[in-house]
């Protein structure tokens, strides 16, 4: 599996070479686009961070867990992964530590990992795509998008913590 | 965005400073250091993914990436042929699970689609429903992050996120579209 991306990689670069295109030029812009992009996206990136920071210190999120938990119960959502369910929208780095966290509990081959595995692998981060994709638009007002996001992503975790009894 | 960020922020720091007002400011300033680090980490994940990238638009390769997403570039986004290059580009990266490498190509498409108004068009939508609901074919960090605990058998793992993340991205394209239909009606 492993090999799949470098190999894509060297296919381009002999197809460059084929083609000539100047690749130590393209890496010279790749790394000025980078920086320009950076500071564009920085901002961003820190009010989401405050946020979640914020959400995490002050146990807002164990708040929440708690709440959350009969209703997580009666979609057949096992107690141990409430957390990453909740972390999941804000955090793609804070999702893969609860993660490793849940491995190192449970053990690699047990139900709640293969559950906690496939919630992590079947969302992305919604807070941090939403504010750093529309970093370069007018865009302020998103209407139910945000909930259509969150619900698409929480209806998937249902269904991956439903299937990994049956599978 | 806004509001979910004004409640959290404000409930969040009025807990924290009935629990331990101390650790108010150190939990701000600790959101924007740990901001700065992935910023930098970012940098340096961009510089490389938009060399490559660079590479794949001079030979040519994006418009080809194009072709083969145009039927499905069509049905779901429209008439969008300004940003269908990027857009081509952002679901290959996403497919393959490039890292951060869809981040670029889909701040750019975005920045094609932008009507110039504050409220989102349906063409960003979508793109932002595709982003967020993970395209991911094979989930290499968890499958590396299992394999690294000594897992037996991580293959059993690919099947049922691979049901999830399609159900997840099924039911946010289902949603988006029939969002835009019902707003679409109201405005008649």
């Amino acid at each position: 599996m492993s090999y799949v991306i470098p190999i894509m990689i060297i296919a381009l670069f002999l197809y460059a070479f084929y083609k000539k295109v100047n690749m130590y030029d393209s890496f010279v812009f790749g790394g000025k686009s980078a920086c320009k992009l950076v500071v564009t996206t920085l901002p961003y990136i820190v009010a989401v961070f405050i946020m979640i920071e914020i959400f995490s210190a002050s146990g807002l999120n164990t708040i929440l867990a708690n709440t959350l938990q009969p209703l997580f119960n009666v979609l057949g959502i096992p107690n141990e992964v409430t957390g990453l369910i909740l972390i999941k929208p804000f955090s793609g780095s804070g999702s893969i530590a609860v993660l490793e966290q849940i491995i190192c509990t449970h053990g690699p081959n047990s139900y709640i990992t293969r559950c906690a595995c496939a919630i992590v692998g079947s969302s992305e981060a919604i807070f941090f795509v939403s504010s750093v994709y529309f970093a370069k638009t007018k865009v302020k007002k998103f209407g139910l998008l945000i909930v259509i996001a969150l619900l698409s992503n929480f209806v998937a975790a249902v269904v991956a913590c439903n299937i990994c009894k049956i599978i | 965005m806004n509001f979910i960020f004004a409640v959290i922020l404000l409930v969040g720091t009025i807990i924290l400073t009935i629990t331990s007002p101390q650790s108010v400011l150190e939990t701000f300033v600790h959101g924007s250091t740990k901001a700065i680090n992935l910023s930098i980490r970012l940098l340096a994940i961009y510089t490389v993914w938009l060399s490559i990238l660079n590479i794949v638009e001079n030979c040519g390769l994006d418009k080809k990436l194009q072709k083969v997403f145009s039927p499905i570039i069509n049905k779901l986004f429209g008439d969008v042929e300004c940003a269908k290059s990027d857009i081509a580009v952002n679901i290959t990266a996403n497919i393959f699970g490039m890292g951060n490498a869809c981040v670029p190509s889909g701040i750019s498409a975005m920045q094609k689609l932008d009507a110039n108004s504050k409220y989102i068009t349906s063409a960003m939508a979508m793109l932002f429903i595709l982003n967020v609901t993970s395209l991911e074919v094979i989930p290499t960090t968890v499958i590396g992050l299992l394999i690294s605990h000594g897992a037996s058998n991580s293959a059993n793992v690919i099947l049922p996120t691979l049901i999830a993340t399609l159900t997840s991205t099924i039911c946010g394209i289902v949603l988006t579209k029939l969002y835009f239909k019902i707003k679409k009606r109201k405005n008649k």
